[in-house]
């Protein structure tokens, strides 16, 4: 088959799977896609954020001060197509398909000269090598489920994928290398990891390709300038004590007390007992150490990989973040690379390995979304790994069992696609609308209908940031909410928020006003009755009662 | 003269036997504190063979099985444990000494197997079998010589600080006898290559170990297979040989065979896997309903798709990064909680291992890698997971892994050093060599620190510590009652009291009373003068002893005594009515 018919339908694949049903899978957007559609919505008519602020370089939002591209990206399409979540999402899933594309351009590119000599393999095999992982990359459970939501991190991958391509690319045409430089400054506004992966990774390649580097020294510096002038804005936020205070709040070394309770108790013991070593091996260094190194092994789980996930919101359910199926060629696919060695397993070998480093120190892992930047690295693999399975086909095709045995795989292979999609598009809204926040749009609009006729609108802040969610749904002016005040905390002292007639704080139902002319909306937790509506999730569960006596 | 000349041939070898009896013997009946609720009933049962020649229950030298407390132990362990109950007597050390005797043979096996497994394999190492007068010179490195010595050598060394094995070697864990019996079994399969003869009790074993460990029941088989396969030319060529092996071995088999189609046999197993869990089914047809029930969604959201998944993450938990290197298993008998089944600093020899042997010899790479799956597939059904009990017959594999990695790491620097090469140099070029022993030196001190100076201290409780104090404290007392009540509270108080107060079998089948609960476990509500509750203390009299927990006292006791655990927390209050 001709090689760009090829990539030209694998693309169309990828824009199918990220782009079909964009705004209602899933169901709602949650607390962070609203903050980005909202903000946008508010740089793009006010030209300020939440707080007022104008231009941000970084968006405070719920005091977690999100890197700013993404925001910016979903300014034109919330310009063109107005608040709408599908828009929201649509920057992340243009960059899905900009992956998908990118990951052929930069396997292409790794794969040129020498390589066939090293890998023993044929012109038209190396040639199928970049097609196998792009299409494994447009099919990933873990890129789709990350394309289809407005989520910063997935920007971050596609920007690491054409870097590279550029930097490699740059290696013959002094241009490419600036590009490349420009993309990877470009990374650090995309994503937290990024801010620590991106630098590891361009410290990976210049040691990889010092002495090709060192043979264009003028263009090496003029990249390393392009690049201090792209992040040259940015480091005002990346010093500023609020952006590291984000980053202690999801350290996990950050729980001292309950982290070092252990290793006190024992260091008292061994005073008592008068044992020197002590001091050594009951040290709470070494508690620290192995607390990174357990959160870095952490995403070296087969479990996590291909049969859990994490979070129910970052994968369909009963489905990893990668294939079952594919996981025999993965191990193939390292193995081979493992072994014929050179540049191009040097890159993906390191790549891998540098890939968790960023979420190695913080809670709640593994964390999909953190090692995001592990992507295209698994596909890549995987690909030569099934470029080997061919090619074993290839040479004992005569056999029936052979043949009868890659059939059945081919099968068990497109089932778990099937059934990946299935869940996916039929089964994840159902089973999971709880962890998307859903219930607020119908809230809204209730709210929205039926309020004229009460003073107050009060929203519990126990149905999580509802403020942002009322900003959003109700598509309020934004000018008009900044006169008011704009967001005053986004953290703890979230309850002084309030717009318009609508007040957030949390229900104490049994000691409030109830005359009637309050409209409360709350958990059903905090809630004994809901005499006007109630609102359930998709399976059925009770989400948010709407009452006002 | 002779010993003298083993001395020297077989230093390291010996040196390494020594070091792994010592670290599994010394203070073995204080660390772990005290005596785990299996320990004892395998010591009590133990006991009851050797005055009576019954077990608890009145049967007479069981051979397929001993009820215990319902979870129908193998008996191996039991008649293994009876000669050192004759000599100690009812002692942490006699119930201990099988195991800790098993795992120290397990480091023999290791390197005996190790030799084995690699001599005629692993093509691309030139490995000579060194000429038996010459000793492995360790501070040479000349590899060509001592390849597959060090590669032994290492394996078994590793074993021996394993912390994994230490753990499992230190209590009367039955699965560590099963894995030294499995472990002496593929040594034997493996030496039937030279002597054919072997051929016909080697699979003797594999059935042995399925007399001592319950989940050796499902591994030894498979491993047996395993094995069958790689020596199959040799079978092939000895055929009569190897018939009367599987005929002896299947004659052995046949007594256990009644008790593992037994309906007693199979409730221990539903109530321990997983496909009983009905969430599973529930959402599988919740699926299907909101398919509409079509073809395809029966296929897709078929229940055993469900419990297909669920399998698979029970067998994945097995391979935990956590649990092999940073926590070990999650129950504090089997783990420190400090460090990981296997060190840290194993960890990338060990992935080095298995990618070189993969290279480098590919159907013993196969070969290990299918004895580690093997022995985790049936673990995968447990509810429980990751266990690093179950799976303990996955030992030795990753050290040979391991000791391959590092051994081949070295191995594969570019010039191979020379003996008379300048000391300094000698050290740079095998920096990676001397790094990792000086880690791992220090991997193992702070294994060795934490369990024998914070371990006991930490998990008293999960040791059922305080037993053992409270009835020799009941014993001073219970003089002046009509009565003794002891609260069932922390499980099996009466087997604790049989075995701490060494009371005459014979005289306890006379007076117990018991009853087997639904679920098939077993309950002694009291024999002699004691009574055993596990719904507080019922009334409270005068002229009785209780023995129970300080939240279960009802007000107005007299306190006798408080048994303390190791860090303090009270176990026991023993009181009356004044």
């Amino acid at each position: 088959m001709n090689n760009k018919v090829a990539l030209l339908m694998i693309v169309v694949l990828a824009a199918m799977l990220r782009l079909w049903q964009l705004g209602t899978i899933p169901p709602s957007p949650d607390w962070d896609e609203a903050a980005l559609g909202y903000n946008a919505y508010s740089v793009l008519k006010t030209g300020r954020d939440e707080y007022s602020t104008w231009f941000p370089l970084s968006l405070r939002s719920y005091d977690d001060y999100k890197p700013p591209l993404y925001m910016y990206l979903a300014l034109p399409a919330v310009a063109v197509f107005g608040l709408e979540t599908w828009a929201v999402r649509l920057p992340s899933a243009i960059a899905g398909i900009l992956a998908v594309l990118g990951t052929y351009f930069l396997v292409k590119e790794l794969t040129r000269e020498k390589f066939n000599k090293l890998y023993g393999l044929s012109t038209l095999q190396t040639f199928y090598l970049p097609t196998i992982a792009s299409l494994l990359l447009a099919l990933s459970p873990w890129h789709i489920q990350f394309s289809r939501i407005a989520f910063e991190a997935n920007i971050g991958v596609t920007i690491n994928i054409w870097a590279v391509w550029a930097f490699l690319k740059g290696l013959q045409q002094k241009r490419m290398l600036l590009a490349s430089s420009f993309l990877f400054g470009l990374g650090l506004y995309a994503y937290h990891s990024e801010r620590i992966f991106v630098p590891l990774l361009v410290l990976l390649l210049t040691w990889i390709y010092r002495k090709e580097l060192l043979m264009q020294k003028r263009s090496v510096v003029v990249g390393v300038l392009v690049g201090i002038l792209t992040i040259a804005p940015l480091l005002t936020v990346l010093l500023n004590p609020t952006t590291i205070m984000r980053l202690r709040g999801t350290s996990s070394l950050a729980d001292q007390t309950g982290l070092l309770a252990k290793s006190v108790r024992k260091l008292d013991q061994d005073g008592k007992s008068g044992n020197l070593l002590g001091v050594l091996f009951d040290n709470r260094r070494i508690v620290w150490a192995t607390t990174i190194l357990d959160g870095y092994l952490s995403h070296f789980s087969f479990r996590w990989l291909f049969v859990t996930g994490d979070n129910p919101r970052h994968h369909a359910p009963d489905m990893g973040l990668l294939y079952l199926a594919e996981l025999p060629f993965l191990l193939w696919g390292m193995m081979t690379v493992g072994k014929q060695g050179g540049k191009f397993s040097k890159i993906m070998i390191g790549w891998f390995l540098l890939a968790p480093v960023a979420a190695s120190p913080t809670t709640g892992l593994p964390h999909a979304i953190r090692t995001l930047v592990f992507l295209p690295t698994f596909q890549v693999f995987t690909a030569f790994g099934v470029l080997q399975a061919l090619r074993w086909h290839e040479d004992n095709k005569r056999s029936f069992f052979i043949r009868l045995f890659t059939y059945s795989f081919i099968l068990l292979f497109v089932i778990n696609i099937m059934y990946f999609l299935h869940m996916y598009f039929s089964h994840m809204n159902r089973e999971v609308s709880e962890y998307w926040q859903y219930g607020y749009k119908q809230a809204v609009d209730y709210a929205q209908k039926e309020g004229a006729g009460y003073t107050k609108v009060v929203v519990s802040t126990k149905l999580e940031q509802p403020h942002m969610f009322f900003l959003y749904f109700l598509k309020y002016d934004p000018a008009k909410y900044l006169s008011e005040g704009g967001t005053s905390s986004g953290g703890f002292a979230e309850i002084k928020n309030k717009f318009d007639r609508y007040e957030f704080r949390p229900i104490h139902w049994d000691s409030e006003t109830k005359d009637g002319k309050t409209l409360f909306i709350g958990t059903p937790k905090e809630m004994s009755a809901a005499n006007l509506l109630t609102i359930n999730y998709l399976d059925g569960k009770e989400a948010i009662r709407i009452a006002d006596r | 003269m002779k010993f003298r000349k083993l001395l020297r041939d077989h230093f390291f070898l010996i040196a390494i036997v020594v070091i792994a009896a010592y670290i599994r013997f010394i203070g073995v009946s204080s660390v772990p504190p005290s005596l785990s609720w299996d320990e004892v009933s395998i010591g009590y049962n133990a006991y009851s063979i050797l005055k009576t020649g019954k077990d608890e229950h009145g049967r007479f030298l069981p051979i397929d099985t001993f009820v215990g407390y319902g979870d129908y132990k193998p008996p191996l362990a039991v008649y293994l444990t009876v000669p050192f109950i004759a000599v100690f007597g009812l002692t942490e050390l006699a119930v201990r000494l099988p195991s800790v005797i098993a795992g120290t043979l397990a480091v023999l096996l290791t390197y005996l197997l190790v030799l084995e497994l690699f001599r005629q394999e692993a093509p691309s190492i030139k490995h000579q079998i060194p000429s038996k007068h010459q000793a492995p010179k360790f501070w040479n490195l000349e590899f060509e010589n001592w390849n597959l010595q060090a590669i032994a050598l290492l394996s078994a060394f590793l074993l021996a600080v394993s912390p994994w094995h230490i753990q499992l070697s230190r209590a009367g864990w039955e699965a560590n006898i099963a894995l030294t019996i499995l472990l002496f079994g593929i040594w034997l399969v493996l030496l039937s290559r030279e002597r054919p003869r072997v051929l016909m009790v080697c699979w003797m074993p594999f059935v042995l170990a399925m007399y001592t460990f319950n989940s050796a029941r499902y591994v030894a088989p498979f491993l047996a297979l395993l094995f069958f396969f790689w020596i199959r030319d040799k079978i092939w060529a000895y055929k009569r040989y190897a018939l009367v092996g599987i005929f002896l071995g299947l004659i052995l088999l046949a007594p256990l065979m009644p008790h593992l189609v037994s309906p007693e046999a199979r409730l221990r197993f539903t109530e321990v896997n997983i496909f009983s869990d009905l969430s599973i089914i529930e959402k599988s047809n919740d699926r299907m309903a909101v398919d509409g029930n079509t073809f395809f969604a029966r296929i897709f959201h078929n229940r055993r798709v469900g419990f297909g998944i669920e399998y698979l993450k029970h067998l994945f938990d097995h391979l935990q990064p956590w649990f092999l290197f940073i926590r070990g298993d999650g129950n504090p008998k089997f783990s420190l909680q400090d460090v990981g089944q296997l060190y840290l600093i194993e960890a990338p020899f060990l992935v080095y291992g298995i990618y070189r042997l993969f290279a480098v010899d590919t159907k013993l790479a196969w070969t290990l890698i299918l004895w580690i799956v093997l022995a985790i597939l049936p673990a995968g059904v447990a509810r429980e997971t990751p266990h690093a009990l179950r799976i303990e017959n996955t030992l030795p594999v990753w050290h040979i892994f391991t000791a391959y990695g590092l051994i081949a790491l070295v191995k594969s620097q570019k010039s191979p050093p020379e003996a008379d090469q300048p000391l300094a140099e000698k050290v740079k070029s095998n920096l990676v060599f001397i790094v990792y022993c000086l880690l791992f030196i220090a991997s193992f001190s702070y294994f060795w620190h934490n369990y024998f100076n914070h371990y006991a201290q930490e998990y008293s409780a999960e040791w059922q510590y305080g037993y053992k104090q409270a009835i020799a404290q009941m014993q001073q007392f219970e003089d002046s009652y009509d009565g003794v009540v002891l609260s069932e509270a922390y499980g099996r108080s009466y087997m604790y009291t049989l075995f701490f107060t060494r009371t005459d079998p014979s005289a306890y089948l006379a007076s117990k009373k018991s009853t087997f609960d639904a679920a098939g476990f077993y309950h002694v509500f009291g024999f002699g003068k004691y009574r055993f509750t596990d719904k507080g203390i019922g009334s409270f009299d005068r002229g009785i002893l209780y023995v129970a927990l300080s939240s279960e006292a009802p007000g107005g006791e007299r306190i006798l005594s408080t048994i303390k655990r190791l860090n303090g927390e009270t176990a026991f209050v023993l009181f009356d009515k004044p």
